[in-house]
């Protein structure tokens, strides 16, 4: 192997370790915080909501301690997590020198920012 | 929601995960039949909450792909351009088509994975010469711990095989689907890339597709936590668990059961969408 075959291979295994992290990161915080919402839900005798209220209102509700609330961020951090992981996935590329890639996350990035935005139109 | 009902859904989500996991699915294309065939669950809302469930499924799953070294994150990137836009087309559709045709779409699709991936184990196609050029910088490589060898590949026919992934988009946005059902077979039957990346890499993309269809029914009003809550429980449980058996379990084994479960599925879909229940 070539030092630059070595160096490839270093910085992908570097690349998939902080991809990897980023994901479990984001699993571990959305799971305190549905537990946390799930646990008051049950104290408190709440039935859980049919619809799964807007950002606004999650605020609004976390400020209040709403169990409803709290379980809405956590399904809002799982849905974030993916999105967490292609920013890192493309910063990497660029700090590795890889252009290409980077432009190509960074479009894959944009393309999820239009479907967010879309969607709060 | 009764708590019987809410056991059965987390349980329902457990299978889906842990099988989708293994096969580098979201476990969408097996948890949207299940909620609408067992739990009688309106399938526009059944597809919003498995998007949500396909994106818990894939950050679960993937992690543990991508440690392996089973996912290509370049590929991954590179697919993802044309499926992330055919997802928001497609979820912009279903918000506009009735359920019943939302069943039998998703029937056809199912039957035509199981198809291919039952083509794909009798042909087992030639892999390209290894040192064949590389003009997207995708070769790779992965140690199988099934065989305990080193499976190095070079993807080919990226062109066409953007093109199919962003009609794999479109169905994935429609059905709440991550796609792994269309992307697994299109990344290994056409593209020639070896089942366990394919799955793994296909694992990733589908958190990410997912996410576009997530965003647009939860603009809609179209998310339930009724049902969200106890499918990401049974989510979280099977996810890790199918990823750590698709390290041992032979390939050839993993096809087999990915086509029985997906062709029972779809004959089930497509009768549902006649009006017809046989479960």
């Amino acid at each position: 192997m070539s030092i630059d075959q070595a160096h490839g291979a270093a910085d992908q295994a570097r690349l998939r370790e902080l991809a990897a992290r980023v994901l479990e990161t984001g699993f571990r915080v959305a799971v305190i915080i549905m537990a946390i919402g799930l646990t008051l839900a049950v104290f408190r005798q709440e039935a859980l909501p049919s619809t799964l209220e807007q950002p606004a209102a999650i605020v609004q509700g976390i400020a209040r301690g709403d169990a409803e609330a709290i379980i809405g961020l956590g399904i809002i951090s799982i849905i974030l997590t993916p999105f967490a992981s292609t920013i890192v996935i493309a910063v990497a590329f660029y700090r590795q020198g890889d252009r290409r890639y980077a432009l190509i996350s960074g479009l894959v990035l944009l393309i999820l920012l239009v479907s967010i935005g879309l969607s709060l139109i | 929601m009764d708590i019987s009902q809410f056991i059965g859904v987390m349980l329902a989500a457990m299978f889906a995960a842990t099988f989708g996991s293994m096969l580098g699915l979201g476990g969408g294309v097996f948890l949207v039949p299940l909620l609408t065939l067992f739990f009688d669950i309106d399938p526009r809302i059944a597809v919003g909450a498995s998007a949500i469930c396909v994106v818990t499924n894939s950050v679960v799953g993937s992690s543990v792909h991508i440690r392996s070294g089973f996912t290509n994150l370049r590929l991954s990137m590179l697919l993802q351009v044309t499926t992330a836009v055919g997802a928001i087309v497609g979820a912009l559709i279903a918000l506009r088509v009735d359920g019943s045709a939302i069943s039998l779409v998703l029937g056809l699709v199912l039957l035509y994975s199981a198809a291919s991936m039952l083509r794909q184990r009798r042909i087992n196609p030639a892999p390209p010469p290894i040192d064949a050029p590389d003009p997207f910088g995708l070769r790779s490589s992965f140690l199988d711990p099934a065989t305990k060898l080193v499976v190095s590949y070079l993807p080919s026919r990226i062109k066409p095989g953007l093109a199919i992934s962003g009609g794999a988009g479109v169905l994935s946005g429609m059905l709440g689907i991550g796609g792994g059902a269309i992307q697994v077979p299109l990344m290994n039957l056409m593209m020639k890339v070896p089942v366990k990346a394919a799955a793994g890499t296909s694992s990733f993309m589908v958190g990410m597709t997912a996410v576009a269809t997530a965003a647009v029914f939860y603009s809609h009003d179209e998310i339930d936590p009724t049902i969200v809550v106890p499918a990401m429980i049974g989510i979280f449980a099977g996810a890790k668990l199918g990823s750590q058996i698709t390290r041992r379990v032979q390939t050839q084994r993993l096809i087999l059961v990915f086509v029985i479960v997906i062709a029972y599925l779809g004959i089930s879909m497509v009768l549902e969408a006649f009006g017809i229940s046989w479960t």
